[in-house]
């Protein structure tokens, strides 16, 4: 047995269909809202990236520092030492690493 | 409020309309002044900020700037849909509905400040947000329809931006932000009510209670002047403070004074009187449009200075 084309009459409103006008506006806006919000999700990724990039904690090496920062550092002279009599003699140079022996950051 | 759409012919909204929202020519005005701010805290200080962050920020004071437009479209609709030079806009031309309108302004000053605050630091993204919420709430919603006051009080909202732009470099607001700050506050008056001088009309017929409405244009004449001597003196202070140089000396002194012959000549006038003169009113014109011209090239000079390596300090004392 089928059901009579008429069922349900009267119970639902015609769907509405946009008019040519209406769809161009709607779709330039949606274009515009899509190119916002794209725009907004790219400036938080490069903001995100630049201050990453540039924070203490990447700049001081925290994560992979394997150089001894305290050797940067300008030590404090014992009372009446001056720089000269501090630093090392001219004849001392300073001990280059074998090829074959694993450097620190080599690591 | 009652719905605008319903009185209108059913038109659909443009991407166009939605930047209407945003006042792009207030908006204009803003982006400059904060970035006179920026740079001139980038020169001043010696501080700097990655031009990327930096235009970001300044992104972030465009969309804060835009969002301020879209609450104030929004709060104003009815008196916009009664004043001739308002009734074109997007709300009361029935194109955008109120709510959307609203919507727009709230999402945008939560993402402005949001970027602010990413971009540079909390103090510029809650100057940021203070001011957004002056123009929309204290100025819009509270003193714009309550106090004749409401341009003087209310032009603090546009004064911000160059503080914000200082803020966003150096993380603080010192004396020569400002400096910037009380020029724009002090120009506001003469510049906007050299307008209602040739608008009070429109005024009177939306209830908005401007200072030649209900005090008449004798009274608007007196006080434009007045803020005019308040200002000129006060755009010098940045050549003792070492904020501006020669150039920008150069530049204030002489706007100065054709800003206050303007305002000298519309004191003297008859504009906004009622039968006044065409050439009055035209006076009254020509320094509403001045006062823009000088409101830039002041804010130029500095940038010019700072940013193009043309800042030679003058030595007061």
């Amino acid at each position: 047995m089928t059901e009579p084309d008429n069922k349900y009459e009267g119970q639902f409103t015609a769907p509405y269909t946009p008019s040519a006008e209406e769809q161009l506006a709607r779709r330039s806006r949606n274009r515009v809202l899509g190119f916002a919000l794209a725009t907004f999700v790219i400036l938080v990724g490069v903001v995100t990236f630049i201050r990453l990039s540039s924070s203490d904690l990447s700049k001081s090496g925290f994560y992979y520092n394997f150089k001894d920062k305290a050797a940067d550092e300008e030590m404090e002279l014992p009372p009446g030492m001056d720089p000269d009599q501090a630093a090392p003699p001219p004849s001392l140079t300073p001990i280059e690493p074998e090829a074959d022996e694993p450097r620190g950051e080599d690591l | 409020m009652t719905d605008m759409s319903a009185s209108h012919t059913k038109r659909y909204a443009t991407a166009g309309d939605y930047v209407q929202l945003l006042k792009p020519r207030i908006m204009m005005l803003v982006v400059f002044t904060a970035v006179s701010g920026l740079i001139a805290a980038v020169g001043v200080t010696g501080q700097s900020i990655n031009p990327i962050m930096a235009a970001i920020a300044t992104l972030s004071i465009a969309l804060g700037s835009g969002a301020a437009g879209a609450i104030n479209m929004w709060y104003d609709s009815d008196i916009d849909q009664i004043m001739t030079r308002t009734s074109t806009r997007p709300i009361p031309s029935g194109a955008v509905p109120r709510e959307e309108a609203l919507a727009m302004g709230l999402i945008m000053s939560g993402v402005s400040v949001m970027l602010m605050w990413l971009a540079s630091n909390w103090l510029a993204a809650g100057l940021l947000a203070f001011s957004i919420f002056y123009y929309g709430v204290i100025y819009t919603m509270w003193l714009k329809r309550s106090t004749p006051q409401n341009i003087v009080i209310g032009g603090g909202a546009g004064a911000f931006p160059p503080v914000i732009g200082w803020a966003a470099v150096t993380g603080n607001t010192p004396l020569d932000a400002w400096i910037l700050f009380a020029i724009i506050f002090f120009w506001t008056p003469p510049h906007f009510w050299a307008l209602s001088l040739l608008a009070h009309g429109e005024y009177e017929k939306a209830g908005v209670p401007m200072l030649p409405v209900t005090h008449g244009a004798k009274t608007t004449r007196n006080q434009i002047l007045l803020y005019t001597l308040l200002l000129v003196p006060l755009a010098m202070t940045p050549l003792l403070t070492g904020l501006g140089g020669w150039l920008y000396g150069a530049v204030a002194g002489v706007l100065g004074l054709a800003f206050l012959s303007y305002a000298v000549r519309v004191w003297r006038s008859h504009a906004g009187d009622k039968g006044a003169a065409p050439a009055d009113m035209k006076l009254a014109k020509g320094m509403f449009l001045f006062s823009i011209l000088y409101l830039f090239l002041v804010f130029a000079a500095l940038i010019v200075e700072h940013a193009f390596g043309l800042y030679f300090p003058v030595k007061v004392f």
